[in-house]
């Protein structure tokens, strides 16, 4: 081949690529709004007009691919937007008043699983019908679930097991088969406002050095535990104010366990009603592990078993004071070599009993 | 004569109307009429009367707006009304003795400094909006006025999640204000505060402070919140750091948790910090619970009543310098050492 030929076979293949180059910088500006939209009458091919206002798409899956990172999603009218798994910083808004469904015949409703991303996801019913996990957190920045309602899932209603800041408000998480709420990680994690019941397992659980704070949230008539934390070497940490956790017949409204060795679980519960659960507070530990609570201006009544129990061996230490313990099996109950401590300020009335023999321990105030 | 009242009324109706609209239909060269309304909230300012309505029709974006004169801007539930907010600020109030009342925005920074900035007028009301992700704040307070903010959440600002400067009086109640960048709410510049039922949560810095650095006095009065994870710095702290200054907090029924400190009064130079705590849990904070300081001609006092305070581990009460005063605490399982010089005193 002449070189002149060879010259111009190698310009013409240039002009290819820059054409190819054109055509994909166009695709690429083309896929990026900042906000879109999605309704009932959209359609996933106005993709092509980044899932506009006036040409919204069909579901979230199409809106999510061309929203820019840190764009919103907005849904405009009632209907269902199908899973969809999230891989960037968005926000997903069903303003109140509208219902964006997300229905999960299998797998999982929201799945997020990418490093360093925020998430917001706010109005939506995440409805199982066959699937797992409602929501789920594998890993990310941060996670603000507003407004949501989360039922009958196959597993977890929300499932946070990656490290990040996790807030959910005003959401309900309903009739789920496992757990409601289950942080398995070292994530920190808020819930405010919000109601966690009927769930087949707990209704929310902190494992894996979780730190979870609760507050005026009810959690209600979970099959197991109402609160389920577990230690670990690290440390997991709960607490709860202004909350209430009642009908749990089948165990502790608030429980928290130290079972291995070396393990450390934190308990904090105040301006909280705890009743008709089989015991309010129910703390469980090994001689090696290291269990502590405090029970603080709590209402704890009606519950069966007891109102406040310690048990297991003598790291299980609850310090009790300024709260109402009435109409339980036993009041102050220790078992094993676990400790209650109360420095006389508890008003202990109307139990089966109102205290183990040797209960509670004296303890004085500063 | 009717044609006289009738072409009175119309031109009455053009200049400007008690309730404008706006929609994603709308055009700015529109009334801003039910029938014809317009596209964004900077025209249909314009168009509305002092005191008037502008009301948002369906979900789009409206766009950043400085507002001079008395109006409420309503979005019903069930519509989205976004603000991104590139640059400058989102919500702008500025005009003496101007009321306004922001309901349900969306207002999200996308490069944008804050999301409403009140500069004077003599009420703000933002009532269940939603602000995010904005390089500054997302309420800063600048003038003297009554503020309240309710049922909203402020989430990730770069800076303080609620910034107030002025002597203003400020409400904050069932909110939540979390991932601040820098302190979740600061008060200072003779601010007077309540915040109520609200979430204070991974803040950067502080959770909630009050402070002053010149003559005055900035406090605030916080209720059942709860304050945790605000993790390099104090949960609820005062501040007061000049001659003649004066930084109050009084808090109570709350939960403060998983911060660096609990409580926390300090003052130097002249200033007086004062504080008191009654009912709160201050449990697993990282470093010390309650605690004073005061340095060079400063004057802290803190009084701490049926508090629980348990497993901080440097200390339980830690009177540094200044003056905590300790009343009825439940005070245990500070690894450090639950009392370091608190005061004991008596209740009548």
């Amino acid at each position: 081949m002449p070189d002149d030929r060879r010259r111009s076979l190698r310009r013409s293949l240039a002009h290819i690529v820059t054409a190819l180059a054109v055509a994909l910088s166009a695709a690429t500006a083309h896929a990026a709004a900042q906000r879109t939209f999605v309704s009932p009458g959209g359609a996933d091919v106005n993709t092509a007009a980044n899932c506009a206002l006036a040409a919204p798409c069909r579901s979230f899956g199409a809106a999510i691919g061309v929203t820019n990172a840190g764009g919103e999603i907005i849904v405009l009218d009632s209907a269902g937007y199908g899973p969809v798994a999230i891989a960037k910083s968005v926000s997903i808004i069903s303003p109140p008043g509208i219902y964006a469904g997300v229905s999960v015949m299998s797998g999982e409703g929201i799945t997020i699983n990418t490093a360093g991303v925020e998430v917001t996801l706010r109005g939506l019913t995440i409805n199982g019908q066959g699937g797992s996990v409602g929501i789920h957190f594998v890993q990310g920045s941060r996670l603000d679930i507003d407004g949501c309602n989360v039922g009958n899932m196959g597993a977890q209603g929300i499932l946070i097991d990656g490290a990040g800041t996790i807030s959910i408000a005003n959401t309900t998480v309903i009739g789920n088969t496992g757990v409601g709420l289950e942080v398995d990680s070292a994530a920190v994690v808020a819930v405010i406002d919000s109601l966690v019941e009927s769930n087949g397992s707990h209704g929310i659980a902190a494992e894996g050095g979780a730190s979870m704070t609760v507050s005026g949230t009810t959690v209600a008539r979970n099959g197991q535990k109402g609160l389920f934390v577990q230690g670990v070497a690290a440390g997991t940490r709960m607490a709860m104010t202004s909350s209430v956790v009642s009908d749990h017949a089948s165990g502790a409204g608030l429980y928290a366990e130290a079972l291995n060795a070396g393990d450390v679980v934190r308990l904090d519960v105040t301006n909280s009603t705890l009743a008709r659960n089989a015991s309010g507070v129910q703390v469980n530990s090994i001689a090696s592990g290291n269990a502590k609570a405090g029970v603080v201006s709590n209402q704890i009544v009606e519950n069966p078993v007891a109102g406040i129990l310690a048990q297991g061996s003598g790291s299980s230490v609850i310090r009790a004071s300024r709260n109402g313990v009435f109409r339980n099996g036993v009041g102050l109950s220790t078992t094993g070599g676990g400790v209650i401590y109360s420095p006389t300020t508890n008003y202990v009335r109307d139990n089966g009993a109102d205290a183990s023999a040797g209960t509670p321990a004296p303890d004085s105030l500063l | 004569m009717a044609v006289a009242v009738l072409a009175f009324a119309l031109s009455s109706d053009a200049a400007a109307i008690s309730r404008t609209f706006v929609a994603s239909f709308g055009s700015d060269s529109n009334p801003c009429s039910l029938a014809m309304p317009c596209r964004g909230f900077t025209v249909a300012l314009a168009a509305t009367d002092p005191g008037g309505e502008i009301v948002v029709l369906d979900s789009a974006g409206y766009g950043q707006v400085t507002i001079g004169k008395s109006v409420s801007i309503t979005v019903p539930a069930g519509i989205y009304a976004g603000v991104s907010v590139m640059s400058g600020d989102g919500i702008t109030v500025n005009a003496a003795g101007i009321n306004v009342a922001l309901t349900n925005l969306t207002i999200n920074g996308q490069g944008g400094r804050d999301g409403i900035r009140f500069v004077q007028g003599a009420r703000l009301n933002v009532s269940s909006c939603q602000i995010t992700g904005m390089d500054r704040n997302g309420v800063r307070v600048e003038g003297s006025g009554t503020v309240a903010i309710a049922r909203s959440a402020i989430r990730g600002s770069a800076q303080e999640g609620v910034f107030v400067g002025a002597a203003a009086n400020v409400t904050i109640v069932r909110s939540r204000i979390q991932s601040s960048g820098g302190d979740g709410i600061a008060m200072t510049g003779g601010a007077a505060g309540t915040v109520a039922r609200t979430l204070v949560f991974d803040s950067g810095l502080f959770g909630i402070t009050a402070s002053q650095g010149a003559a005055g006095t900035s406090q605030i009065a916080v209720d059942d919140t709860a304050v945790s994870d605000n993790g390099a710095a104090t949960g609820v702290y005062a501040e007061a750091t000049a001659a003649s200054a004066v930084a109050r907090i009084d808090v109570t029924d709350s939960l403060v948790t998983r911060n660096f400190n609990g409580l926390f009064g300090f003052s130097q130079s002249g200033g007086t910090a004062m504080m008191s705590a009654t009912g709160n849990d201050v449990v697993e904070n990282r470093f010390v619970g309650v605690t004073t300081a005061a340095d060079s001609g400063g004057a802290t006092t803190l009084r701490s009543s049926q508090n629980a305070v348990f497993r901080n581990p440097v200390a339980g009460l830690l009177q540094s310098s200044g003056s905590l005063y300790t009343n009825k605490n439940y005070v245990r399982d500070n690894d450090g050492g639950d009392n370091f010089g608190a005061q004991a005193d008596s209740a009548l």
